[in-house]
């Protein structure tokens, strides 16, 4: 099948041997988020080419597009309507739960009610099963030639962002030797004993990037973590959410000193609505990719790729940054407030993730579609 | 005067053309209402037992039929203790909503309180709040570490530790029992004021007491109701899921219907494991409205409409009015000013602080919700929702109920038993069956699956209220029409519509408060275009925006408000009255 062969590209060793590809050999020793921060901002815009003004137009003519989408409906509300500012396209904005929101467009494109037009997942795998049902489009967006190889399946699905998981803390909530401790400690800060009561987790059940965190633990990683790991880290008897998002919200308001599976993005958020939240990025650094694919019986099939030439462009990406802070499928294309020195980049206790851990897309353990480590960290979890 | 009696004419044999078409007309009647129903509630049942049976979804081609969720839910542990703790939990808040509303039931039915019918309306007050939004109130309010109400203790009384945790079994099945107490309070209070005070005048007369006269002739009488208002309740609590949910999912109470919802929401997703808790589910709330029929049954012989007029003594209180006010104000506090003082706090705040006095305060939420286009839409999809689902709802109820009670058409009693089934399925499950069952049709996507939705989940309620106005209205006063000649229509729409329209109105109120509010059939059904506030609030929270997840439940509750309103004041609905 020639998406396998294409997978092969995602090999755990994908990342390193395209180094040569990628920008710059100062770039050498960097993750892959690590190498998005250090590109070249100023480049971006320019570099993009425009969409094909036949393509334009058909768009128009369509005038809308329905997006299934997993992020926050908020930012991607603003994020979208840049898009409709731009062309004049409507976008209804469905958002869900990951694995509902999937299983569901999965349901109505087998009856033949087509009503997406793109969905976006944080779990490529459940992708690559759709495309061999042939209900993904083959589209390669011109604009997507300037996101990073391992973070596209070209013709097939595209990386929006890259999603880093920290250790994040509530700075009321801890001791300043505590607060040392966690930003030195590395990830066996979350085995402590100290945070009997005090700490949060989510389920790897909930989504594709609480999977990807999981699975760096009992999986990718298994043999510098492990069961062992994880189980002194469910002796602590954490608070465990269904959902992050809300988990994240307890922790500003004080619920819970520390959580993991803390996400660039909305701890960002949360800081610049003066929440006393801070992060670090241990080593290393899990992280997972937001992607999103055309739907192959979309409604408004123009409006779709055009859409997904714009998510691709820089400017697509720019646009991003501005409703979040994380990092670019783009090496083209960084947050300027990095730059800057603004926000929290300003910080002290700040660091972007040196060590990122993104090259396991294609691991055994990580597309069966089983997912056993689920069943493994619900044993350890007693759920 | 023309005196005819053609109710009393003794039927002539049945023979030759006219009989036969008689009969026919007999039949067409049922079998419409029959199939209505078939379609409307059997179908999503039906497909929710096939669906525990299946190994994936209707329209995955891999799955085929098997029997291993079935056995996994109804044999082994981990599902029998959650079950046990289900309905443990489930009785533990009847009892407290029923012992609750009784009291305040008999209060302001039977006592000279002052302005009970202000106190009346806040009481029933809770109704206007999403369950699932007070939950999130009571998270703001309540919960160990950054609870409003445990860090205001710490900081003004140097309490240590927690002065209340509702995210215990304790803390879930108290906020569950406080939004479940309007319903017993309707239940019981409906049936005093509908009881016949001659009973109690005698009691008074043979000399008996205040308390003998409640607990020996007041009690008695109205012990119907209160069974039937605390299996209400209890089918009701068993297949909630949003309050647990909200409230620490299964770690602070293992409940089926969250299992459910996670068995939809999170890997594996497992449709069939979520259709065999929903029969396991079906089944105990079956028992239960079982006995809410039996009760209900029994309580309306006890309530009647005649056109004899009564005036009920009010028992005096007198030392007993500070605390029986005070009793009230301490529900009113907890049900009402206190939830909605942590939502607009919540609303106000640039993320949820558990320190109000360094709380930041901005407006930008507000702007923000009222300024996004999902929410404009989702206020109007709310508003048809709102009143396209009470009125085809109420509508049906009274086509069941006049047929049943007054044509006496033929399997009435099928009618009478499918018509109540909905109310034995959870939100969650029956909103999957609507889901399978509107899959390939036009409706699918519409805001019209809602209003499906909504009319057969809401049909119990609907049927239910109409046809114990039915029956309360005294036969004598219909066949005194018809004996002075009015048609049998005439004598429907003078009389029997004429004396049920508060039962009508009331039951329009109630579902319409359910359809607002309504949220797990909501959350599976919605597409671009039938968002409605509930979905949109569920949505804000599932991505940690409390501060507009708060916003859109304000919202929800002024909607409610002004339908209530309109109720109150332009069609003279006594939502009290309605159960």
């Amino acid at each position: 099948m020639a998406h396998s062969d294409d997978r092969s590209r995602f090999g755990s060793q994908g990342v390193w041997s395209r180094r040569g590809v990628l920008q710059g050999g100062a770039l050498a020793g960097l993750g892959a988020l690590g190498l998005s921060l250090t590109g070249r901002s100023g480049l971006a815009l320019a570099a993009t080419p425009e969409p094909d003004a036949g393509l334009v137009a058909a768009a128009k003519a369509e005038g809308t597009l329905t997006y299934y989408h997993t992020t926050a409906i908020d930012p991607t509300g603003v994020w979208t309507k840049v898009f409709t500012d731009k062309y004049g396209i409507t976008t209804q904005n469905v958002r869900g739960p990951s694995y509902p929101l999937w299983e569901r467009w999965l349901t109505e494109e087998r009856v033949g009610q087509h009503i997406a037009d793109l969905v976006q997942i944080t779990d490529t795998v459940l992708i690559e099963s759709a495309h061999d049902e042939g209900l993904i489009a083959e589209y390669a967006p011109a604009s997507a030639a300037g996101i990073r190889p391992e973070m596209k399946k070209d013709g097939v699905w595209y990386t929006i962002f890259v999603n880093a998981m920290g250790i994040a803390w509530n700075s009321t909530k801890v001791t300043p030797e505590e607060d040392k401790l966690i930003r030195t400690g590395g990830w066996n800060v979350l085995t402590d004993p100290r945070w009997k009561g005090r700490f949060a987790t989510g389920t790897p059940a909930s989504g594709g990037s609480s999977y990807s965190y999981v699975y760096m633990f009992l999986g990718g990683k298994r043999d510098q973590f492990g069961p062992d790991f994880v189980t002194k880290m469910a002796a602590l008897k954490p608070q465990v959410y269904d959902s992050k998002s809300p988990m994240y919200d307890r922790l500003a308001a004080g619920e819970h000193a520390i959580v993991d599976q803390a996400s660039q993005s909305d701890m960002g958020g949360l800081y610049l609505k003066g929440a006393p939240i801070r992060w670090v990025f241990p080593d290393p650094t899990p992280a997972n990719l937001t992607v999103q694919t055309i739907s192959a019986k979309a409604p408004h099939p123009n409006a779709a790729r055009l859409f997904q030439e714009w998510a691709m462009s820089a400017e697509g990406q720019a646009a991003w940054f501005k409703v979040a802070g994380v990092a670019s499928a783009r090496e083209d294309t960084v947050d300027p407030r990095k730059a800057a020195k603004a926000d929290w980049y300003k910080e002290d206790w700040y660091a972007d993730p040196k060590d990122l851990y993104i090259d396991y897309l294609s691991d055994p353990g990580y597309v069966d579609p089983a997912k056993p480590i689920i069943a493994e960290w619900n044993q350890i979890f007693g759920r | 005067m023309t005196i005819s009696a053609p109710a009393l004419k003794v039927e002539e044999p049945a023979s030759g053309y006219a009989a036969l078409r008689r009969r026919r007309r007999g039949l067409a009647l049922p079998l419409a209402l029959g199939l209505l129903l078939f379609v409307l509630v059997l179908v999503p049942i039906l497909l929710m037992f096939v669906g525990a049976v299946r190994t994936g979804t209707f329209v995955d081609p891999r799955a085929q039929f098997s029997l291993r969720s079935i056995a996994a839910v109804y044999t082994t542990l981990p599902y029998l203790k959650i079950l046990a703790v289900t309905v443990g939990a489930s009785l533990l808040v009847s009892l407290v909503a029923c012992v609750i509303g009784i009291g305040l039931a008999w209060l302001l039915a039977r006592t000279d309180l002052p302005a009970r019918g202000l106190m009346e309306n806040a009481v029933i007050a809770p109704l206007y709040l999403s369950p699932f939004v007070g939950a999130l109130a009571w998270l703001v309010l309540g919960s160990p570490n950054a609870g409003l109400l445990n860090v205001l203790a710490r900081d003004l009384l140097d309490v240590q530790g927690s002065v209340i945790n509702v995210m215990t079994a304790g803390g879930v099945i108290l906020v569950m029992a406080l939004y479940n107490v309007p319903y017993a309070y309707m239940t019981v209070s409906a049936a005093l004021k509908g009881m016949d005070p001659s009973m109690e005048e005698a009691s008074y007369l043979n000399g008996a007491g205040t308390l003998a006269t409640a607990l020996k002739i007041t009690f008695p009488v109205v012990r119907p109701s209160i069974v039937s208002a605390f299996f209400f309740v209890f089918v009701l609590t068993c297949g909630t899921f949003s309050i647990p949910a909200a409230l620490g999912g299964t770690q602070a109470l293992p409940f089926l219907a969250v299992d459910i919802y996670r068995a939809v929401a999170t890997f594996p997703l497992d449709y069939a494991r979520a259709a065999a808790i929903g029969t396991l589910l079906f089944w105990i709330s079956l028992v239960g409205v079982f006995f809410y029929r039996f009760a209900s049954r029994v309580a309306t012989r006890f309530v009647t409409v005649t056109a004899r007029g009564y005036r009920t003594r009010l028992v005096k209180l007198r030392g007993w009015r500070w605390p029986a006010i005070l009793a009230i104000l301490v529900y009113v506090t907890l049900a009402i000013i206190l939830p909605y003082l942590a939502l607009l706090y919540v609303a106000f705040t640039r993320f949820t602080s558990s320190s109000i006095l360094d709380a930041s305060f901005t407006l930008d939420n507000i702007r923000s919700v009222i300024g996004s286009v999902a929410v404009q839409q989702s206020i109007g999809n709310t508003l048809l929702v709102g009143v396209l689902s009470p009125t085809l709802c109420v509508l049906l109820g009274i086509v069941i109920a006049y047929a049943i009670r007054r044509l006496r058409v033929r399997g009435g009693g099928i009618l009478d038993y499918v018509a109540m089934f909905p109310i034995a399925v959870p939100g969650i499950v029956f909103g999957t069956g609507i889901f399978w069952t509107y899959l390939m049709t036009p409706a699918y996507g519409t805001i019209w699956i809602l209003v499906i939705a909504f009319v057969a989940s809401y049909i119990p309620f609907a049927y239910r209220m109409v046809d114990t106005s039915i029956i309360q209205i005294d036969k004598s006063l219909e066949e005194a029409s018809a004996v002075c000649g009015a048609s049998h229509w005439r004598t429907a729409r003078q009389v029997t519509f004429r004396l049920i329209r508060p039962g009508v109105l009331s039951a329009w109120i109630l579902v319409f408060i359910f359809s607002i509010r309504e949220i797990s059939a909501a959350i599976l059904l919605a597409s671009p275009s039938n968002k409605v506030l509930s979905v949109m609030s569920w949505d804000y929270l599932e991505f940690g925006n409390v501060q507009n997840a708060a916003i859109v439940g304000l919202l929800q509750t002024a909607i409610l408000i002004v339908g209530i309103v309109v109720g109150r004041y332009v069609l003279r609905v006594r939502l009290s009255q309605a159960v």
